[in-house]
């Protein structure tokens, strides 16, 4: 008999465990929303703007003026087919995984595209950044974030020849000096004193060798193991702005890159076993004595970078004719599927909006666990990503990484801005595009989905973008932000927050077209500022425009708010409604009054004004009023104070007795 | 049976446990009510796609909602003491079906030392397999190289084990309870008798505690199942979900309270022995097992587990 019950409990409890493992997967869990499908259309687009081969008379980009971008722009038509190309490499490298050098020689063909003469020419040599202690990044370094951590293995680059045929066979290297002004010791940034001036229009042809140390992988670059991410790992030349002057700056925490646009013919020599993933088309690759090596070239770019690694598996998929390659870490290819996946839906989302993509490839590299720090980043034709093998699709983690970094590809690849002047040209409109993305492949579940809760973008938007927008100002060069998390929060959120309140609070999806137009426009070219602000003043119109600039430059801010509503049958009309704006952004905004009746009557304040007493004709009676109900004005500082009801507030009996469960079960668990 | 016959004493626990969670809620429900109160769909904005209102509660009353997690902590330092007393006197009211209530709480109080130590025995116990586990995970990850999956699934594999012994832990704790309304009031004693006990009947003691644990399980379960196809927009449903919820919380120490019934049932003979030999070395002079020493009846043996 006691036997008989014990094998009934275990057979109900085997029963009950299996229904309840059943609910979790199929009935809690919610079904990852799939991708909607290509559009046609835009993949005919796609394989039109593809970079050609170079042909005589072809639209090649020029120096950015800030002139009127029209309707012309929301197709591709219009958009220059190729980059002018100003710095060209040819570099052959061969990686020594054991010591952790890349040995290399090869050629820069640069021109002098400005209109005046070069005396002394700039050069980036950004692996001295991790060098010594005396490198600006290692003594400026800031909290959080990566490259804050200790130094584990130093690297450098050691340029054993910098020699400039037109100007004769002297090494000219020895005669850099650093041209970082507030510190003598720093070898990131250098400047060589020329024999002779280089003319406008002239073109040089520097024969160089160097050896690349990569450090442990420390902000971006370096190895962990026997994983290899060569990136800022040649000598370059500063980008030369149109009026002669070069935009140098050294390797700083916060800072990134700016370049001129070229062709890039990289051959990358490594031993055999080694996966290579790289910035452009393979064109050949080949084994032989124990050496694995590859070929790499690429047309209207201004970056090369290369991940190599003995244990990366590949993934891949071909779209629209875009080869895409995923490189992962043995165990991890359920992600770089789900890497894939997002590359393909946002290729198909940015090319749509934002121009088609132009390269035939696109790789993605996954860095194993310990070299993180290389993860997250872009380079053209580019990205790296990252997360644990396990990421699930129902959290946005892989999906926004993957979606960020490939928008990259338009706000730092195709519009090529400066990334230390103004962070928030690449990161904020990356984030933007981001962001745009995830709402339109994941709605509402684009960061969460479990249980009865979902996540959307709009919610951590303003989670992260609000509480700084007082701090400091987001349109500041990289190395006026005080730390990464303000760096973090004003250039990547704030920037996308008040670019989502433009797109929503004047005709809607206004935004996303003036981006659009300003992407298509500067495709290939340096724009700044004031050209985004151009493209949204002569989308969206002046206000918007002017709305932006106070964001960006002036720490702009709005607190929308309903602060009465009364009714008295004396007057006429009977009901009133105080609004208030507080602040220094003025967007206009409906104001939705319930009646009594349950009627619901809409009206619209163009937000002039700090407090305004509005009629609210044909009501006799409110219930209550709320001011934005859709929340188009993103950057709302509370949205708690849009909303009045008439008498009680509504309790929140819901959060109580969700709350008291939550407690009773957590005291069920612990109970002694 | 016993179960039913001790009702109140259900009740009791249940009764309890939702005051005190209901006090500990408060501040959240009234940070709520400030937050979206104006709105007109009230409180149904945080639980709406998106989360963007949640999320908005969260960003602007933060300061409320650290406050509210660390009175939190206080509270169960009251939470501990009521918690313990009231499942004392369940555990004693299981032990003796048929006790007044004085009697019951005679005996909860008589066992309160006792059940203290134990839980503090226990406790130290668990604290002590964590790190044990936490030392092992490290130890196995360290073998293997970094980038590899394999290091995870060890943590997983070891953490899954790490919670099979704390199950078997658990079922230990509560048949050492039970020894110890019982009458083996000592608490190695009573610790030894348990696991004398386990070892005898370990099949029907799993067993019982898997059919308990899984329908526990099933019921919260079903409730994530059932929230999300509630609509929330209509007035009633807060009522409605707070009756879910109570209905849920007392299947779950109705389930609790039937698997402790179980466990004293399956103490009882051991416990007997221990008694017995006891008295004979003069430990006491005169103890109860169950109902029928206090009263005289017989031990009904189908009063048992599950009733």
């Amino acid at each position: 008999m006691k036997v008989a019950r014990s094998t009934i409990d275990a057979a109900l409890g085997a029963v009950l465990t299996t229904i309840s493992a059943a609910i979790v997967v199929w009935g809690v869990v919610p079904a990852v929303p799939t991708l909607p499908p290509s559009e046609a259309p835009a993949s005919a687009r796609i394989a039109e703007g593809r970079t050609p081969a170079p042909v005589a008379g072809e639209k090649h980009a020029a120096e950015p003026t800030v002139e009127r971008v029209g309707s012309d722009l929301d197709t591709d038509d219009s958009m220059p087919a190729s980059a002018l190309e100003t710095a060209s490499y040819t570099i052959r490298a061969r990686l020594d995984p054991v010591a952790h050098t890349v040995d290399a020689q090869g050629e820069i063909a640069w021109t002098n595209r400005s209109t005046a003469s070069v005396q002394t020419l700039f050069v980036h040599a950004y692996l001295n950044a991790f060098k010594d202690e005396g490198s600006t990044f290692l003594t400026s370094r800031l909290r959080g974030g990566r490259g804050s951590g200790a130094l584990r293995h130093p690297g450098g680059l050691l340029v054993r020849a910098f020699v400039i045929r037109e100007l004769g066979s002297s090494n000219l290297w020895p005669l850099a000096k650093s041209a970082d002004e507030g510190n003598p010791y720093d070898q990131t940034d250098l400047a060589i004193d020329l024999p002779r001036a280089i003319t406008p229009g002239e073109t040089i042809h520097v024969d160089m060798e160097f050896e690349a140390l990569l450090p442990q992988v420390v902000e971006r670059t370096g190895y962990f193991d026997t994983f290899h991410m060569v990136a800022q790992w040649f000598p370059k030349i500063a980008r030369l702005e149109p009026d002669g002057t070069f935009a140098h700056f050294p390797y700083r925490h916060l800072s990134e890159f700016y370049a001129d646009f070229g062709s890039y013919d990289v051959t990358v020599d490594v031993p055999e076993g080694f996966r290579v993933g790289a910035v452009g088309r393979r064109v050949e690759e080949r084994t032989s004595a124990g050496r694995y090596v590859s070929r790499y070239v690429q047309r209207n770019i201004h970056d090369f970078a290369f991940a190599a690694y003995d244990r990366f598996e590949e993934v891949s998929a071909t779209d629209n004719g875009i080869a895409l390659r995923c490189l992962v870490p043995r165990g991890y290819e359920a992600v770089g599927r789900q890497e894939l996946d997002a590359a393909i839906f946002g290729l198909r989302t940015f090319g749509r909006l934002y121009g088609a993509y132009p390269y035939e490839t696109l790789t993605i590299v996954h860095p194993p666990p310990g070299a993180e720090e290389a993860g997250g980043m872009e380079y053209p034709t580019l990205i790296t990503t990252g997360g644990p093998w396990y990421a699930s699709a129902h959290t946005g983690l892989i999906r926004s990484l993957t979606l960020h970094e490939l928008a990259h590809q338009y706000f730092y690849g195709l519009v090529a801005t400066d990334e230390q002047r103004w962070p928030f040209l690449d990161e904020g409109l990356a984030t933007f595009a981001e962001v745009e993305a995830l709402d339109a492949g994941w709605g509402e579940a684009a960061l969460w989905s479990a249980g009865w809760s979902t996540g959307g973008t709009d919610a951590l938007l303003r989670y992260l973008g609000l509480p700084s927008g007082h701090d400091d100002i987001i349109a500041q060069p990289a190395d006026a932000f005080v730390s990464w998390r303000s760096y973090g929060l004003l250039a990547y959120a704030r920037t996308a927050l008040l670019m989502r309140t433009i797109d929503r609070a004047y005709e809607s999806g206004a935004g996303r077209r003036a981006l659009g137009r300003y992407a298509r426009r500067y495709r290939f070219e340096h724009p700044g500022p004031s050209h985004l602000l151009g493209a949204v003043r002569d989308t969206v119109g002046e206000p918007a425009s002017r709305q932006l600039a106070i964001g960006l430059f002036d720490r702009g801010w709005v607190d929308y708010a309903i602060s009465d509503a009364r009714c008295e049958a004396s007057m006429d009309p009977p009901c009133t409604v105080v609004v208030t704006r507080r602040g220094t952004l003025v967007f206009p905004v409906d104001i939705v009054v319930i009646a009594d009746d349950g009627s619901a009557h809409r009206m619209r304040w163009n937000g002039d004004g700090r407090q305004v007493a509005l009629p609210v004709p044909g009501v006799a009676g409110i219930a209550s009023v709320v001011i934005d109900p859709e929340h188009r004005v993103l950057v709302d500082e509370d949205l708690a104070n849009n909303a009045l009801r008439m008498g009680q507030p509504s309790r929140a009996w819901r959060v109580w007795d969700r709350a008291t469960y939550a407690l009773a079960l957590a005291a069920h668990l612990v109970a002694p | 049976m016993s179960v039913v016959r001790r009702a109140p004493y259900v009740l009791l626990v249940f009764a309890s446990r939702i005051v005190l969670a209901t006090m500990a809620a408060y501040p959240v429900f009234a940070i709520a009510t400030r937050a979206v109160g104006g709105w007109p769909q009230g409180d149904a904005a945080l639980f709406e796609p998106g989360s963007m209102m949640l999320l908005e509660l969260v960003r602007l009353h933060r300061v409320g909602i650290d406050a509210w997690l660390t009175q939190g902590l206080l509270a169960t330092v009251v939470a501990v003491p009521v918690g313990f007393v009231t499942n004392a006197l369940l555990l004693a009211a299981l032990a003796a079906p048929s006790d007044a209530p004085a009697g019951v709480a005679a005996r909860a109080v008589s066992s309160m030392r006792a059940l203290g130590g134990a839980w503090a025995a226990f406790a130290a116990v668990l604290c002590a397999w964590a790190c044990v586990c936490y030392a092992l995970v490290e130890a196995f990850r360290g073998s293997v190289e970094q980038s590899s999956p394999t290091r995870d699934w060890i943590a997983l594999v070891v953490v899954l084990a790490g919670g099979a012994v704390t199950i078997v832990i658990g079922v230990l704790h509560d048949v050492t309870r039970a020894m110890i309304v019982l009458g083996v009031k000592h608490v190695p004693a009573a610790f030894v008798a348990s696991w004398e006990c386990a070892r005898e009947r370990w099949w029907p003691l799993l067993a019982g505690w898997w059919a308990r644990g899984a329908a526990g399980v099933l019921l919260v379960v079903l409730e994530l199942w059932a929230m999300r196809r509630v609509p929330l927009l209509s007035g009633s449903s807060a009522w409605l979900g707070a009756l879910v919820h109570g209905a849920i919380m007392l299947g779950l120490i109705v389930l609790r309270a039937s698997w402790l019934s179980m466990a004293i049932e399956v103490a009882k003979p051991r416990a007997s022995v221990e008694l017995a030999a006891m008295r004979t070395v003069g430990v006491i002079k005169d103890e109860a097992i169950g109902t029928a020493a206090r009263t005289g009846e017989p031990d009904d043996p189908s009063s048992g587990p599950g009733a």
